[in-house]
């Protein structure tokens, strides 16, 4: 079946949803002039200018499907890290990252820094071309990480909204919550926390409260007193092996005025296509068309 | 190719007549056996692809428990008998229901009695790490296999594990980067398939006649509905291990 369409470039990443496994892309770039080429069975990540023949060896297209393991290449991660107080402040150096505020990313193999390695995070913001800042607060760690590895999540997995890490905790006659990614959970949801004596707070483990507010999209408040917890901390970099801090989503107990909201992970949020990366993408507000073989 | 051929009336033609059922196109295939074992193909594909969106659904929502007795070095470690314990400890004290009986001892050689089990389903690449775990026993060394499963493997204190090659995988997850096999631990009643209103999965035939003027291609499929809940969130545990 042939599938086609149009799209402004942000110079960055295009996700093109075309519902069934791709054979061929032709893209097409009709501001700048330039054709690019896909095949089923090309490596992550490349295609093959029409032009100059030239294989695309990166930031190229990648096809993928909503499950557990649609991930892009791996990316090193490199030193300097840094961290201000604050969540959000944890700037990470990868060399041409390609990410923009919003990507989810997976973290592993980092050194002096494992207490957050297996865990995925949000890119708060986009400093420069080689540095992003990420939905966490490390400055109380005893050292930042000297190298890594990250991966970015290419489109969020099949079934949302889903099990989240928690990063930090506020403890009072109300209970706020910060996740590493944008929790996408409701007012009258109700979340189950789960905290390992290894982070602290771990009265609350097992916990089960109903959402009352929430303030930001990766924070939110739960009818929870923790007044008598101990303080939410991560634990030190060689206290692995252990169990992440995690909320997950456990039904709904809302008002009539609030209506219904999703109870758990019940949303099929698959999606199936192609990724474009930076080097088939031209620059921001270039326009595109596109013609793909299912 | 045109010709007028009598031919048996197949389940799937909606015919007016069948006793004066004509052909006037034929196709330039014999096509039943090709439509059987699709069919048969197709069947496997309906049920193993309910199979995986039950699997992502549950990995999406569930309770993550690392394991943390093994040595590899890793977060998670690779699954030993400690961290199963630790699952079976929980399930119980949430008050989940064991999902199967256990199995009463019996004089044979190289049997032992079994206990009240929750199931565990996993990945087949574990089956190797049952070996390093001493308090494992195969699903051949139970006194009786009347009341196992095909894809069941053997057992460890009160947690039967079933292994499949779709079983969950989260590549490059854990902390080392290496791969980690989520156990799905769940007991009774835990979770559940929503049936529809009428409408489960609809395997689709279209005879040739369809597909254009030359009635050249037959085609046939499935699709299904599907809808998942988990019925008690204290009941599922998801134990995260990698290999040592």
């Amino acid at each position: 079946m042939a599938v086609y369409g149009s799209f402004t470039s942000d110079g960055v990443s295009e996700l093109l949803d075309i519902v069934a496994g791709a054979k061929y892309l032709k893209l097409t770039n009709t501001s700048a002039v330039g054709q690019f080429e896909w095949y089923e069975g090309y490596a992550a990540d490349t295609a093959t200018n029409v032009a100059t023949g030239a294989a695309i060896t990166s930031g190229g297209v990648t096809a993928f499907l909503s499950s557990e393991s649609s991930f892009a290449a791996q990316k090193s991660m490199v030193a300097p890290f840094s961290a201000s107080a604050g969540f959000g402040q944890t700037t990470i150096t990868v060399t041409n990252h390609g990410y923009v505020a919003g990507d989810i990313i997976k973290i592993t193999n980092t050194t002096s820094m494992r207490q957050i390695a297996g865990m995925f995070f949000q890119v708060a913001i986009v400093v420069d071309a080689n540095n992003f800042k990420i939905n966490l607060d490390s400055s109380g760690f005893a050292s930042q990480a000297t190298a890594g590895v990250c991966q970015k999540l290419i489109v969020p997995q099949l079934w949302q909204p889903r099990q989240k890490f928690i990063v930090g905790i506020t403890l009072g006659a109300t209970t706020t919550i910060k996740t590493s990614v944008d929790h996408g959970y409701s007012v009258g949801q109700l979340v189950t926390l789960q905290v390992p004596s290894d982070f602290g707070s771990v009265q609350l483990n097992g916990l089960r409260g109903r959402i009352s507010s929430v303030p930001a999209a990766d924070e939110f408040v739960v009818d929870i007193d923790s007044s008598a917890a101990t303080a939410f901390a991560f634990p030190a970099s060689g206290a692995v092996p252990f169990s992440f801090a995690q909320v997950e989503p456990a039904g709904s107990q809302t008002t009539l005025a609030q209506g219904n909201v999703t109870p758990g992970a019940s949303e099929n949020a698959g999606v199936r296509g192609l990724a474009l990366g930076a080097n088939v993408l031209g620059a921001a507000g270039n326009e595109f068309y596109w013609y793909a073989l299912t | 190719m045109r010709g007028e051929v009598e031919v048996p009336l197949p389940p799937f033609k909606m015919v007016s007549k069948p006793d004066k059922l004509k052909v006037i196109a034929r196709t330039l295939q014999r096509q039943d056996p090709v439509l059987n074992a699709a069919a048969e193909r197709l069947g496997v594909s309906l049920r193993q692809t309910e199979d995986e969106l039950t699997r992502d659904r549950l990995l999406s929502t569930m309770s993550q428990v690392n394991c943390t007795g093994g040595s590899n070095g890793d977060n998670p470690t690779e699954l030993t008998f400690s961290d199963v314990v630790n699952v079976v400890k929980q399930l119980r004290s949430n008050n989940a229901y064991e999902f199967m009986d256990g199995i009463i001892g019996e004089n044979r050689f190289g049997t032992s009695p079994t206990r009240d089990a929750y199931l565990a389903m996993g990945s087949t690449q574990l089956q190797g790490q049952f070996e390093n775990i001493s308090q494992f026993t195969y699903k051949w060394n139970y006194p009786s296999v009347q009341s196992t499963m095909p894809s069941e493997y053997g057992a460890i204190a009160n947690v039967r594990f079933l292994l499949s090659s779709i079983g969950a995988k989260l590549p490059n997850a854990s902390a080392n980067g290496a791969d980690v096999y989520p156990l799905i631990v769940i007991g009774r009643e835990s979770y559940c398939i929503v049936e529809q209103d009428r409408y489960s999965s609809s395997f689709i035939y279209r005879p040739p006649i369809f597909s254009s003027p030359l009635a050249l291609n037959a085609t046939v499929g499935w699709k299904m509905a599907y809808a998942g809940v988990i019925t008690n969130d204290a009941w599922v545990f998801l134990l995260n291990s990698t290999l040592s």
